[in-house]
């Protein structure tokens, strides 16, 4: 793997039971980059992202073939070896999900959760990590007098960006985005998009999306999906 | 056809309502002497015209909370092995096996622990064998098949988007459990108990054949007692005009109270709010 490299995939096959939902699959990430994967509903994409934070491993009928490494810490992590801790894999690869998905607690609660489960109690600290993971998504103004509130009473483009700033809350090296902006309005999705462009220095994204022009105005490169074959290489 | 529905659900409304008036009017005889109170705090002792139901409330009621208490935590484990660590075949045989042990007659039970548990509880605890510990053990066996598809229920019904984004949030199997999983499904885990406890309160046979039947308060678990069931199924071959046999449809009260308070308690549960929304920070 080059060292200019933060993942890449090399003839990689998934298997649902016995179909095969991807098909030799060769990608290479690029730290700091925004890598969009484009294609029709069905091809594959949302399933190509569980194999960056190894989510396959959780359903017994997924099999996975082929070479997956990341880059962490300047070691490469084979991300299909059997033996991998997936926590702490999850914690460096953050994960958003198409629909805004706030647990059942306060804000704070949401934000700080990633914390929480490793380890980490409620502080002074903490509340100051979770400011200030709200101030990057620009979210602390609008909920600064109502962290103790249910999350899930915010709005979507809130919601999102909630989970946006739960995941950056462990400051992963990853950011896997599977089509972040698909249930929310445009002024919602702009607000994404511009954080995902200012999150670039911070952390390797990838997106999922479906819309062409979203892909061009944020992402510095794209591949395509079909029917579980990368069909174009990156421009 | 709207109608005809309407009537058969007000017609079991009616029915369950007739049987606590049925039962009351038959109590009466003996209800007249003094009140519902002191039959349940009185002993019991026909011979010196005493027919309190204390001892059988007593022994009920120990029996029923010590088989739920020793099957709760086991059935939970056994929940949790069918919906998240067991492997998937397993789980499925797991479950059909669990079926098929709610399916067995409680007489088998009663049976098969009278050779097989009794004599060992002769030899650890002393005495016949016979007692509530006896009783209760079994007690526990019989309900756990309720509790278990109670709690895979609750459990499978818990949102898998929360179990997602635990996970992908790097939380462990346990901690998917008690953040994503617990907090959806508690109502559900406290019904099944509820009804598991019901269903230990309300059994006879095997109060009948492995608490001992003893007349007695019972001061611990290795004491031999008797239970309303069981107590009813006793004394339902004395004269019906005597007040002994009255006594009965006191007993019957008691249970059909306590039934009801079970109901109540998990109508309440599932129409409180769910303690998700209680865990603000």
């Amino acid at each position: 793997m080059n060292p200019r490299e933060k993942i890449r995939l090399s003839n990689l096959n998934f298997f649902y039971g016995k179909k095969p939902i991807l098909r030799d699959i060769c990608l290479t990430v690029y730290p700091g980059e925004i890598t969009a994967i484009c294609g029709p509903s069905g091809s594959g994409k949302s399933t190509l992202l569980t194999v960056f934070n190894a989510l396959w491993k959780d359903d017994e009928h997924a099999r996975v073939h082929g070479t997956a490494c990341l880059s962490l810490d300047g070691q490469h992590c084979n991300l299909l070896h059997p033996e991998i801790t997936l926590e702490t894999l999850r914690r460096r690869v953050g994960m958003v999900f198409q629909t805004p998905n706030p647990l059942p607690m306060s804000i704070q609660a949401n934000v700080a959760f990633p914390l929480k489960l490793a380890g980490e109690k409620m502080s002074p600290q903490v509340a100051g990590q979770v400011e200030n993971v709200l101030r990057r998504v620009h979210l602390w103004e609008e909920v600064k007098d109502r962290l103790h509130h249910d999350a899930r009473q915010l709005s979507g483009g809130q919601q999102q960006r909630l989970c946006m700033a739960r995941s950056l809350i462990l400051e992963p090296d990853v950011l896997l985005l599977d089509e972040p902006t698909s249930s929310l309005d445009p002024e919602a999705s702009q607000h994404i998009e511009a954080l995902m462009v200012e999150l670039k220095p911070l952390c390797t994204q990838i997106l999922i999306s479906h819309d062409p022009l979203q892909v061009q105005r944020i992402a510095d490169r794209h591949h395509f999906l079909h029917q579980g074959r990368l069909v174009t290489q990156p421009h | 056809m709207k109608y005809l529905f309407q009537w058969a659900a007000f017609g079991s409304a009616l029915l369950t309502a007739a049987i606590f008036v049925i039962l009351y009017l038959l109590s009466l005889p003996l209800l007249s002497q003094g009140t519902l109170w002191t039959v349940l705090w009185q002993p019991w002792d026909p011979q010196h015209g005493s027919f309190g139901i204390y001892p059988m409330v007593v022994t009920s009621l120990s029996s029923a909370f010590v088989a739920v208490a020793i099957s709760t935590p086991l059935c939970f484990g056994c929940a949790l092995f069918i919906t998240q660590y067991g492997p998937r075949n397993i789980r499925r045989w797991m479950l059909n096996l669990v079926r098929l042990m709610g399916s067995i007659p409680t007489v088998v039970y009663g049976f098969t622990a009278l050779f097989l548990l009794v004599p060992r509880m002769r030899e650890a605890l002393g005495g016949s064998g016979l007692n509530i510990a006896t009783a209760s053990l079994i007690l526990a066996l019989l309900i756990a098949p309720t509790l278990i598809l109670f709690f895979v229920d609750s459990i499978t019904q818990s949102s898998q988007r929360d179990c997602h984004t635990v996970t992908a949030l790097g939380g462990t199997r346990a901690q998917v459990i008690r953040h994503a999983v617990l907090p959806q499904a508690w109502p559900g885990l406290v019904n099944g108990i509820l009804l598991g406890l019901g269903r230990a309160m309300g059994d006879t046979l095997i109060s009948l054949m492995l608490a001992g039947n003893s007349v007695q308060t019972p001061d611990a678990l290795t004491d031999s007692a008797r239970t309303l069931t069981a107590h009813i199924a006793l004394v339902i071959a004395a004269d019906v005009a005597s007040l002994e046999f009255r006594s009965l449809f006191a007993c019957a009260i008691v249970l059909y109270l306590f039934s009801a308070l079970l109901v109540i308690g998990v109508r309440w549960i599932n129409h409180s709010q769910p303690l998700s929304q209680r865990r603000m920070l």
